[in-house]
């Protein structure tokens, strides 16, 4: 099998699912309960936000656990609006989100605040004097990735983090780090963001579990109502295991990322260089040349990208069409559509997205597949 | 370029013929702090402290968090260091306002410079005017405001030239270790971790000690109070931590004495127990976080009573503050957060419904009679969990 879909989910390390199964038989209690089985359940949450804090240059009373990526972004995009509806109603947001980021800010739309996109460019580059002449006194929120998910695009969200701040120091920014924590260094000392999302399973965690960065003084209403956990502001019994995992997956992700992004180079540039020589105009890079290493999104002629994962599945190799979160949908990505990619070209993209485990065996594999099936149809 | 940090202090200056002790324990706390870091070489050249490192991977804004909880630093400056050579002070002076500029958006400078070498060409006026206008010539958005600027780039030309456009405020006081010892009666509340910083501040180390009264306060107050003697360590280089059971005096207290004096009493037996900690590892004063009139047992005449219980001199740098004060500093110091997690201490459980606030000492000397006191702290001495933070 070989796995090229690491940006849809990756394969947890080994370590993590084995602490994860430890702390499930053994420390299973309610990090609320008072007794000695709950505290020592807590110890493991707070030790691991310590740990998890402390990777991006942090305050541990700064980390919110949460259920995973979706809910992260939910929470700091509908929680703050909610707090700060009475300073403004204008949102400031790319166009090349991800759907979690998209659906919320387009349900705050819904109910009467101002939306409004950045452009970008061929990549989903945004530009960053757009976002100084878009940004208004009365900007409450801005909303930017940090890597996109379907091109691998890295956006300056630092410098970007700096207009926002010397344009109006209240207005709250977002950064949707789920594609980019492990694959491009992300702390909050450099990236003056007032909330970042993040997720454990795109790390090699566990899946279900992720957290939000609020930076002290930030305020986000709660989406969860319940029992008061992580400060009142995401009530429900905390996943304690899984979280534990996640704090062991980041501290091993953090560890390896320069060793592995460096193999995912050559791994992008190999299945690059054998598609080129063999495919020619036939095909075309999608990804920008500045992006991060681990994700390739590529379109191919006379074909459609559905067609084409169904072929590499029959071999065992899995490859993601657009994004996973789109494949149930029949229309083109919206991001593809953002940056101008013709549709026929659109609609034959796939991504290859690369992790800690693949090999360069494998791109040689993968892109012999590729070119197979290419000549074949 | 070289990137180092510049460390000052001022209250050492005073120290007269002592000063090199000051400076040599300042010197011996800033490698320890930093110890784990990188390899770094700390060295004192015309009464301040240059901080250098030849690891590529040098974290120099973490080493500032660091040396910003240092007792005896007045401020802190990254600095970049150069050959005296002018051209090459011209071209780092736009790499340390460029720096500078990514970070924050200032608007207007200007330049000082110094010049302790007389044999550079230029002097210092010629300095200032032409660094400046090529500052400004590169960053156009700057314009210059000699009375009231945004930011200001000093340049030092000594034999190396030094050039930097930030002071950021140290923790002042008197370096750690300088001032003797002190045991501090850490509760989990919002003043004693106050009070013990305040005194560290003064360059005394500290030890803390804290009262359990499992199972009555869960082990999640222990960790707690853990956990800020944890934070106030990072401000006095370490310190360690005495966690004396205290259930069975209180047990004792509760059965034989009147209600009303449980408190004051039960805070008697805690600055006899402290007392023999500090005695036996050379503290020379006891600490604790009381106000006067906060609670019953700290008013004037509560607290004549709960010092007669102990020889060793009692500091309360508290006394004359308001809560509001004490706070402010709680949340300056980062203890404040921890200090209102919801956990009881040992203060909190039997506590009388109407408690004595003017205690007679005579009283509670007759009232304590009862007690077999030597027996009861030689058992809480001997079950004393000792850890070292």
């Amino acid at each position: 099998m070989i796995y090229f879909d690491n940006s849809a989910t990756t394969k947890p390390y080994k370590e993590v699912v084995e602490l994860i199964s430890r702390i499930m038989l053994e420390d299973f209690g309610n990090s609320s309960s008072l007794h000695n089985l709950g505290l020592r359940a807590e110890r493991i949450l707070e030790e691991t936000r310590t740990n998890i804090a402390a990777a991006i240059k942090a305050r541990s009373e700064e980390i919110i656990f949460t259920s995973g990526g979706t809910e992260s972004i939910n929470m700091a995009i509908r929680g703050s609006a909610e707090i700060l509806k009475r300073s403004g109603s204008h949102i400031l947001s790319t166009p090349v989100e991800h759907a979690a980021c998209m659906e919320s800010l387009k349900e705050l739309e819904r109910i009467g605040y101002d939306l409004e996109y950045l452009e970008v460019d061929e990549f989903g580059n945004i530009i960053l004097e757009d976002l100084r002449n878009k940004l208004r006194k009365d900007t409450i929120l801005v909303n930017i990735m940090a890597v996109n998910n379907e091109l691998g695009t890295i956006e300056p969200v630092f410098d970007a983090a700096r207009i926002i701040k010397s344009n109006n120091k209240k207005t709250i920014f977002h950064v949707d780090a789920v594609q980019g924590f492990g694959k491009i260094p992300i702390n909050t000392r450099d990236l003056e963001a007032d909330l970042i999302s993040f997720s454990a399973h795109k790390i090699h965690g566990p899946k279900g579990v992720g957290m939000l960065y609020i930076r002290k003084g930030t305020r986000i209403h709660p989406m969860m109502m319940g029992g008061g956990h992580e400060r009142k502001i995401r009530s429900g019994t905390v996943n304690v295991p899984c979280i534990a995992g996640f704090g062991l997956a980041v501290c091993t992700k953090i560890a390896n990322m320069k060793k592995d992004q460096d193999n995912c180079k050559k791994i992008k540039d190999l299945i690059i260089k054998e598609l080129i020589e063999a495919l020619g105009s036939r095909m075309r890079i999608n990804s920008p040349p500045d992006g991060v290493e681990n994700i390739l999104n590529i379109s191919f002629k006379g074909i459609k990208s559905e067609t084409l994962l169904h072929f590499l599945e029959m071999q065992e190799i899995y490859v993601s069409s657009g994004s996973a979160c789109h494949s149930k949908k029949d229309t083109v990505s919206h991001v593809l559509k953002a940056v101008g990619i013709p549709r026929a070209w659109a609609e034959g993209a796939i991504r290859l997205s690369f992790g800690s485990f693949n090999t360069i065996d494998e791109a040689e594999i993968a892109a012999k597949a590729i070119i197979d099936i290419m000549e074949k149809i | 370029m070289e990137n180092i940090i510049l460390v000052r202090y001022e209250e050492i200056f005073l120290k007269g013929l002592n000063k090199n002790v000051f400076e040599n324990k300042l010197i011996k706390n800033i490698k320890r702090k930093l110890a784990n870091m990188a390899i770094v070489n700390v060295r004192k050249s015309q009464s301040r402290i240059y901080v250098e490192s030849s690891d590529r991977d040098f974290d120099i804004e973490e080493a500032i968090i660091r040396l910003r909880k240092i007792f005896g630093i007045a401020s802190v400056s990254p600095v970049a260091k150069v050959p005296s050579e002018y051209g090459i002070i011209k071209d780092t002076s736009l790499k340390v306002v460029g720096e500078l500029l990514s970070k924050k958006s200032l608007f207007t400078f200007k330049v000082e410079a110094k010049r302790g070498d007389k044999k550079f060409p230029l002097n210092s006026p010629q300095i200032c005017a032409d660094v400046g206008g090529h500052v400004l010539k590169n960053f156009p958005q700057l314009k210059v405001n000699v009375h009231n600027p945004d930011f200001i780039l000093y340049i030092e030309v000594r034999e190396e030239t030094y050039l930097y456009s930030q002071i950021i405020p140290g923790a002042r006081g008197l370096p750690t270790g300088t001032g003797g010892k002190a045991s501090l009666l850490l509760s989990g509340g919002i003043d004693s971790p106050v009070a013990g910083w305040m005194i560290a501040k003064r360059g005394v180390e500290l030890e803390a000690v804290y009262f359990h009264s499992y199972p009555y306060t869960s082990d999640r107050a222990k960790d707690k109070v853990i956990k800020l003697a944890g934070k106030i360590a990072e401000w006095c280089m370490g310190l360690t931590l005495h966690i004396v059971p205290f259930t069975e005096i209180q047990l004792e207290i509760n059965e034989k004495c009147p209600q009303e004096y449980l408190t004051i009493i039960m805070r008697r037996y805690m600055m006899k127990i402290a007392e023999r900690i500090a005695e036996k590892s050379g503290s020379l004063a006891l600490v604790t976080g009381e106000a006067i009139g906060q609670v019953a047992s700290q008013t004037m005449e509560s607290m004549l009573v709960t010092n007669d219980a102990v020889t060793l001199p009692v500091y309360r740098p508290l006394i004359g503050m308001d809560k509001n004060e004490v706070i402010e500093i709680a949340r300056k110091i980062d203890t404040f957060d921890t200090s209102i997690l919801p956990y009881e201490d040992c203060c909190t459980i039997f506590v009388a419904k109407h408690p004595v606030t003017k205690p007679s000492l005579l009283k509670t000397l007759e009232y304590e009679k009862v007690l077999d006191e030597e027996n009861l702290i030689n058992n809480a001495l001997f079950s004393t969990e000792i850890m070292e933070i």
